[in-house]
């Protein structure tokens, strides 16, 4: 599966363009904060509540923060998170994926099982418990995602797997004495990872809700703006101060959108059975 | 139509807020108190209805502490003595005492003809059997009953209490927390905390246990034997709102008759505008920000006054209080004023001065503009607090010192301060009464919640002198001198004065506060409340 | 068929155990402890600390800790909370009744809505209204439940004042019978809206993907040629086939009911589990959040169980793998 030949099947589906578009311009965003946001995200200004105005584009909250420069910092904590997460959960699941589906035997049949209990184990609560007890720094957030979501992954990376130990190059290979270690790293994984790059889109976007979700839970590290963050100290003032809340969340949206237009446009160039150009598969 | 009208207000709420903003709200100096000064006669009957924060624990007042019980526990039951609403002592199931010249022994003279909501008469038995428990079972206030020696009853409506040694602050502990009169006929010999009674409680207050449905309400009714007189209300109802919003929706709309759920601060100018009674009366309890004077930076005086001259208290007040309470000062609280000392003051608000300090001290700025790092973990139990935090580490930043917040919720926070002393700054509020001797608690060298690590001999002794003197004269020279030493040695930053707060409907009367009922009965007791039509 | 009855049992039960033993050794080893939080902080004594300590069995290893919890629970006891002292279990089960309200609306609003709608997308595939429907699809799968909760408490109960604000019951008066049931509807509209709009989409995507999928199949054109008309093929034979996944994934979704309406309960102050498992991490309650945690994941394990099961009687392939 070639790389042009996967961008040229991406370029087709409608939906991965937009997406990726406006991932683009989310990245820049989060590249450029000092430069777009017009105060620092911390900064306390003397007009509380404020509605948006020339002055403050997207209003101000309650300690006189304005919270366009909030929106325009906290993507960079978002997509951090969301990026981080996913990538963890990418390596942990490919590599436990691969390991079983390639070996085989006893070893697949235990890792499979713990893979099926993982699975079922409830994971907003755990990384509730978890960022609770331990503390709510983004390193910990971040960890204790992707070390939650990783079994999507390895069950596309054991499936995968499996096909592609029956592969004649793999075969070769194996003939030819290179080690198990090698032939993972350089046959199995590099040929098997497409399902799960596709995945990986996905997860981001959740990530970045799960993060979003214990921020407004209270949970969120406190010395960065966070969207979630945001919505969570907003609420208070819903009522008389709508848009504290309002732009926030409006570019949580944007951005779980931005993810998903994306994973669907990979989807589909990545299945050839495919006719849907990158709406629901 | 009402609601049309108050849809309107709202609105005018809105662009009159929108309109001001940067116009700052008046301050309400910390002594100003406001109330109803109607005198129309009280009318019998009617429910009161409250928005409350949340469940109590149980019903047992003594064991644990309980702050969503200690409210609702004021109208089921008495203590001994009690604090009014200005902290001030006042005889409650005891209807005068006396102190002996050595001040180991206290007299109480009981209220006659007082009876348990069963029917059974109260008598001094049920006294010693609570206080002897309360220190059996090591229950919330044992530290400061452990001083007692003997407790004796030589008849139904006499007690005498000997203490150990002699301490003045006795009185004030009694009064306090943790000390309701609880019925020897029901707890001896069981367990107090799993004693049936803890979910159906039988005390001696106006009101009498109807019901509580857990999440969602605690009924009580009038209890027409009352030793005082029969409350004018039928029923009391707290309904449990813990969201502050909803609690301010139900008081728009009449829901509810008053809320204990504290509003939020942002809401109480559109309450007033709807007719809605918001009273302020302050606490003696104050913000502060706490050193950790085992730290090197903070371990130099200059830099703990260089912090202290960074502090904006106007915008502290403004914005991480919401304009509702006071600049705080002193080192101690002005609410109970014969102790206070006015002239120990925190350094004045001058970045400039704070900045030489940071430079002559040696902590010159980086090239990113940061002279320290320091950390200052906060509990996450409501907003103000991460407001409060914001704001410090927004003054600090502005003198180059970049604060790292950790927001925990209070047990680790307890950890992390209280026992590891893992931090640099932090954040604390609290009761600093009764009774001054409190000081002990936040800076002793063994207060229990003395977590600076600070140990001036000095305090300790002006502590046990307080303590030992019975001349109020003499006390207060003591807690003079200590506040003196407290601004010269700055352990800690006072920060702002906290407030109480009654949000009411104008329908209520009677409260403590009012001026029918000041005086002679503490915060919550709802006997002398009633309600117009 | 009994063979795989037995081991799908038996990974449950194994879940059960190790889910458990996580939950466990996480609150355990963390930082901060139940007592403190207890002994508040305005004037704990050690004293008191050490034996409230050692009446709830805390100054044990965790270890025994757990072991001693596993004796209980086969005994049915699930301990009793360290805040209140009340027992666990009939404390869950006051507030999963509310939980299973509002989440069972909103799962069955959800899957009807999404359903029908995406039915109706894959017979009209590529029309104008598919293409608007799926991107209203993607936009409230993108939404953060507890927003879209805030912004229609906003507009619906605030701005047009036509819906309360939340809770489940109106303050006032205590309503009974069938005024009871109608106000707690009332209260229920706009959380399972919410719960049922961010759900929705799944069920959308699901089901159009999967009745495209049929009626490309080559059955279908074979009825086409034989003169049955459209509708009659969708009733008999696409929907038939086509609901498949989407009914495994409604068996999936009951399970994790419970855990994903926690964000909109605490929006709406919707007396449920979500608060109550929040206040329990906080307070560090050990046996009430075990407890709660150990429901939630014997509800995921019992759908999954029941959902495998269901799907190898429809799918006999999957017994084999």
């Amino acid at each position: 599966m070639k790389a042009t030949y996967l961008w040229n099947r991406f370029r087709q589906s409608s939906y991965g363009l937009v997406g990726l578009i406006l991932l683009a311009v989310i990245l820049m965003v989060a590249a450029f904060a000092p430069f777009i946001a017009p105060y620092k995200p911390n900064e306390l200004t003397n007009d509380l509540l404020a509605p948006p105005s020339f002055k403050h584009f997207l209003g101000t909250d309650h300690l006189g923060r304005d919270v366009f420069s909030g929106v325009v910092y906290g993507s960079r904590v978002s997509l951090l998170v969301g990026v981080t997460a996913a990538i963890i959960s990418a390596i942990l699941g490919t590599m436990i994926g691969a390991l079983a589906g390639y070996t085989g035997g006893i070893v697949d049949e235990l890792i499979s099982k713990f893979v099926d209990i993982f699975l079922m184990i409830p994971t907003f609560f755990l990384i509730l418990i978890v960022v609770v007890l331990y503390g709510n720094s983004l390193f910990y957030i971040m960890l204790v995602i992707g070390g939650t979501i990783w079994p999507a992954n390895a069950r596309l990376m054991r499936a995968q797997a499996l096909t592609l130990r029956e592969r004649a190059f793999v075969k070769a290979a194996i003939t030819l004495g290179e080690s198990q270690f090698r032939i993972l790293l350089k046959h199995i994984i590099p040929n098997g990872i497409y399902p799960i790059i596709a995945n990986t889109t996905l997860q981001m976007a959740g990530a970045i809700l799960t993060e979003a979700g214990l921020s407004f839970l209270g949970l969120g590290d406190p010395n960065t703006p966070s969207w979630g963050k945001m919505i969570f100290e907003g609420r208070s003032y819903i009522q008389t101060a709508w848009w504290t809340s309002f732009f926030p969340g409006s570019a949580i949206v944007l951005t779980v959108m931005a993810f998903y237009f994306i994973g669907d446009g990979l989807n589909f160039a990545l299945n050839p059975k495919l006719k849907e150009k990158g709406a629901w598969e | 139509m009402t609601k049309r009208i108050v849809a309107v207000i709202l609105l005018l709420a809105l662009i009159f807020s929108v309109a001001g903003c940067g116009g700052n709200k008046s301050t309400s100096p910390a002594g100003e108190k406001t109330g109803q000064s109607e005198t129309s006669s009280p009318q019998k009957g009617g429910t009161f209805i409250l928005a409350y924060p949340g469940d109590p624990i149980s019903f047992n007042p003594d064991a644990k502490i309980d702050d969503f019980g200690y409210s609702i526990e004021q109208s089921l039951y008495n203590k001994l003595v009690t604090l009014d609403a200005d902290y001030k002592v006042i005889p409650d199931l005891a209807k005068s005492w006396k102190v002996s010249d050595d001040g180991l022994t206290y007299t109480f003279e009981l209220n006659r003809g007082v009876k348990w909501h069963d029917g059974k008469p109260f008598t001094s038995a049920d006294v010693k059997w609570t206080l002897e428990a309360i220190i059996a079972n090591k229950g919330v206030a044992y530290t400061n009953l452990k001083v007692i020696d003997k407790v004796e009853t030589p008849d139904d409506f006499t007690v005498v209490v000997k203490l150990k040694e002699p301490s003045s602050p006795f009185i004030s502990f009694l009064a306090w927390y943790g000390t309701f009169i609880m019925p020897k006929h029901i707890y001896e010999g069981t367990d107090w905390l799993t004693n049936p009674a803890n979910e159906k409680p039988i005390g001696t207050g106006p009101f009498k246990f109807v019901e509580w449905k857990k999440g969602d309400h605690v009924t009580l009714e009038a209890n027409k034997d009352y030793f005082r007189g029969s409350p004018y209300l039928d029923k009391i109802i707290y309904r449990m709102i813990p969201d502050s919003n909803t609690a301010v929706q139900a008081l728009l709309n009449g829901e509810v008759d008053m809320s204990i759920t504290r509003p939020p601060l942002s809401q109480l100018e559109s309450l007033k505008k709807a007719g809605v009674k918001v009273d302020t009366f302050p606490a003696p309890s104050r913000y502060y920000l706490m050193f950790n004077l085992r730290r090197d930076p903070l371990k130099k005086l200059e830099v703990r006054q260089a912090i202290a001259m960074a502090i904006n208290r106007k915008e502290f007040v403004e914005k991480a209080l919401h304009g509702l309470g006071s600049e705080g000062w002193g080192f101690y609280t002005p609410a109970i004023d014969w102790a206070f000392d006015k002239t120990a003051k925190a350094p004045p608000f001058d970045t400039k001065k704070a900045e030489e300090l940071l430079d002559q001290a040696g902590y010159k700025k980086g090239a990113d503009g940061i002279r320290l790092k320091l950390t200052l973990p906060y509990f996450t139990a409501g907003q103000d607090w991460t407001d409060m935090a914001q704001v410090i580490k927004a003054n600090l930043a502005a003198i180059g010192i970049d604060v790292q917040l950790q927001g925990l919720e209070i047990a680790a926070w307890s950890q992390k301060v209280g026992q590891n002393h893992d931090f640099d700054l932090a954040l604390l509020n609290g009761f600093q009464g009764p009774d001054p001797d409190n000081m002990r608690n936040r800076f002793g060298k063994d207060g229990s919640i003395q977590f600076m690590g600070y140990n001036n001999p000095e305090v300790d002794k002006a502590l046990d002198e307080g303590a030992k003197a019975t001349d109020l004269q003499k006390r207060a020279e003591a807690y003079h001198k200590i506040q003196q030493i407290l601004a010269r040695d700055l352990p800690i930053v006072p920060l702002g004065e906290v407030v109480s707060l009654y949000v009411y409907s104008n329908k209520v009367h009677g409260l403590s506060i009012h001026p029918e009922a000041k005086g002679k009965i503490t915060i919550y007791d709802f006997s002398k409340v009633w309600l117009s039509k | 068929m009994g063979r795989f009855v037995l081991r799908r049992l038996g990974t449950m039960l194994l879940t059960i155990f190790v889910v458990l033993f996580i939950n466990f050794a996480l609150i355990h080893l963390a930082p901060g402890d139940p007592i403190r939080i207890l002994s508040g902080l305005d004037n704990p004594s050690e004293e008191m600390i050490q034996n409230l300590r050692e009446r709830y069995g805390l100054d044990k290893p965790w270890t025994i800790q757990f072991l001693t919890y596993l004796k209980q629970l086969a005994h049915g006891d699930l301990g009793r909370s360290i805040i209140n002292d009340q027992p666990v279990g009939p404390q869950i089960f006051e507030k999963l009744t509310a939980t299973l309200v509002l989440t069972l609306t909103a799962t069955i609003a959800a899957f009807v809505l999404g359903t029908v709608l995406g039915t109706f997308s894959a017979f009209h595939y590529r029309s104008k209204l598919d293409a608007i429907l799926s991107f209203f699809a993607y936009l409230f799968y993108s939404m953060p439940s507890f927003w879209l909760g805030l912004m229609l408490m906003l507009v619906f109960a605030s701005w047009l004042k036509i819906l309360p604000t939340s809770g489940m019951v109106s303050l006032r008066e205590q309503q009974q019978g069938l005024g009871y049931v109608l106000d707690v509807v009332r209260h229920l509209i706009l959380p399972s809206t919410t719960l049922a709009l961010v759900y929705a989409p799944v069920y959308y995507r699901i089901t159009r993907a999967s009745v495209i999928q049929t009626l490309d199949e080559d059955f279908v054109t074979t009825f086409l040629a034989t003169g049955l008309s459209k509708s009659q093929i969708l009733r008999k034979y696409v929907l038939r086939n086509a609901i498949l996944p989407t009914v495994t994934m409604l068996g999936l979704h009951l399970g994790y009911v419970v855990t994903g309406a926690a964000l909109v309960e605490i929006v709406f102050a919707w007396p449920g589990m979500g608060r109550m498992m929040l206040d329990a991490v906080f307070r560090r309650d050990y046996p009430l959040l075990t407890g709660i945690y150990l429901m939630i994941s014997v509800s995921v394990a019992i759908a999954i169980f029941i959902t495998d099961i269901i799907y190898s009687v429809l799918d006999p392939r999957i017994r084999y793998s």
